[in-house]
């Protein structure tokens, strides 16, 4: 039974060590350094992919499916989008250091949005794993794209209010 | 019970520590946004004067008294973790999405982990009361040192950056936690059966937390830096743009449920 305890204080020092470090490192990221994480995807592409889908014209199957996987990028494209979700989250919330409640208030909103990210890309995983017939495949892509796309609209919007000067560094990077 | 000269003076430090940090909570308007943190401070700062006069006073009942204060204790622990968990994860008064639900699966979980743990110990005791004594006490600081870890796990998964006070509770917070854990478990093990090493165990336990009481009097003194107000105008901005965001993901979800 000594043994289990040893292991449970081990587990619990682990872990709050290592929410400490990390609490720690969060405080003291630079701007620049998230900016600098940002993994570059083709933002044309994506927007094309997301317009389609929020704002539907005639013409609506014009993107065939591998039309759509060539558009995200293709596997690497997903991951990318993955990681960068999380570095869009940590650049919302890093406007509250100045500006608290709008940055609340969007980061919230998207996590929302990488929620739903996340979601699509584990579903189109899943499907290639299991290699069943993909017929779902290119509304995974399109809701991935358009959560993507909020994402990256919502923190250009919220940096062109409340920190104008990091604005075109950002609108470059995304 | 023999009383050493080291035990009054590390009483001394702790009385005079939790009085320090229960006035600069108070006098420096804290308590406002820590009212629990400054009732724990609060109530060791009665309870060390009460636990004297009965000890001096009244012996026969300081059993019942302590058990009554440390349940006490352990209750106003408990609801300061909550209180933490309130302000990193209710930053603007309501839950940051999933946190709340996802904080009291974690802490349910630790819950019984702990209770499983506290039960499955039978440290080398004469009575039955002293095992007791000492599964009360792993039981409250596993549990602490559980649901703390559940809430900092939640708030590093969420990316919500901890602001200078919080932090420095937070820091605090682990040295004392870990401590106790530590203490426990060696004592859950090795019993009563060695007074000399179970008091220095104790004695490690209080000079940590009179440590984390110093630290959190000059990080609780320190004024934290203020945040920018919210402009009017921000403020419609925030408006217009919380109603576009709804309409965006109206239309996504729409969009999904045709397919």
């Amino acid at each position: 039974m000594i043994a289990l305890l040893l292991c449970c204080l081990i587990f619990l020092a682990g872990g709050l060590i290592y929410t400490q470090i990390s609490a720690h490192r969060l405080r003291s990221i630079t701007w620049e350094d998230l900016v600098a994480r940002m993994q570059p995807l083709s933002a044309r592409g994506l927007e094309l992919i997301a317009l389609d889908n929020l704002q539907p014209k005639a013409n609506q199957a014009q993107l065939e499916p591998d039309h759509l996987w060539g558009l995200v990028g293709g596997t690497s494209g997903l991951q990318k989008m993955r990681s960068n979700a999380d570095l869009l989250i940590a650049l919302a919330a890093y406007v509250q250091r100045w500006n608290f409640e709008e940055g609340v208030i969007v980061t919230e909103r998207m996590r929302h949005d990488a929620l739903q990210l996340k979601r699509a890309i584990f579903k189109l995983r899943f499907e290639m794993l299991i290699r069943r017939h993909q017929i779902r495949t290119p509304f995974y892509i399109q809701q991935a794209a358009s959560a993507y796309y909020l994402m990256t609209r919502r923190v250009l919007a919220l940096y062109e209010t409340s920190h104008a000067g990091l604005l075109p560094r950002l609108a470059e990077v995304l | 019970m023999k009383v050493s000269l080291f035990d009054d003076i590390l009483w001394a430090a702790s009385f005079a520590g939790n009085l320090t940090l229960f006035l600069v909570l108070v006098l420096r308007g804290r308590w406002r946004q820590y009212p629990v943190f400054t009732a724990w401070m609060g109530f060791y700062v009665v309870e060390s004067i009460a636990a004297y006069a009965i000890y001096s006073y009244a012996p026969k009942i300081y059993a019942t008294a302590y058990w009554s204060m440390f349940a006490i204790d352990f209750l106003l622990q408990i609801a300061l973790v909550f209180e933490i968990a309130r302000i990193v994860l209710a930053p603007t008064g309501t839950w940051v999405r999933d946190a709340r639900a996802r904080f009291f699966l974690w802490g349910s979980a630790g819950t019984l982990v702990a209770a499983g743990l506290t039960i499955a110990v039978h440290p080398l005791v004469r009575h039955s009361t002293d095992t007791w004594g000492i599964r009360a006490f792993l039981f409250t600081s596993l549990l602490f040192c559980e649901l703390f870890l559940a809430m900092r796990l939640l708030a590093q998964k969420l990316g919500l950056v901890p602001r200078n006070y919080v932090m420095g509770l937070g820091t605090g917070l682990m040295i004392w936690a870990l401590v106790s854990v530590g203490v426990d478990t060696a004592h859950s093990y090795f019993g009563v059966s060695h007074p000399t090493d179970f008091t220095i165990l104790e004695y490690v336990r209080t000079s940590s937390f009179i440590f984390a009481v110093f630290y959190w009097i000059i990080t609780f003194w320190a004024t934290e830096p203020e945040r920018k107000p919210l402009s009017p105008e921000m403020r419609n901005y925030l408006v217009a743009l919380h109603a576009k965001v709804q309409y965006d993901s109206s239309q996504v979800s729409s969009v999904q449920n045709l397919r």
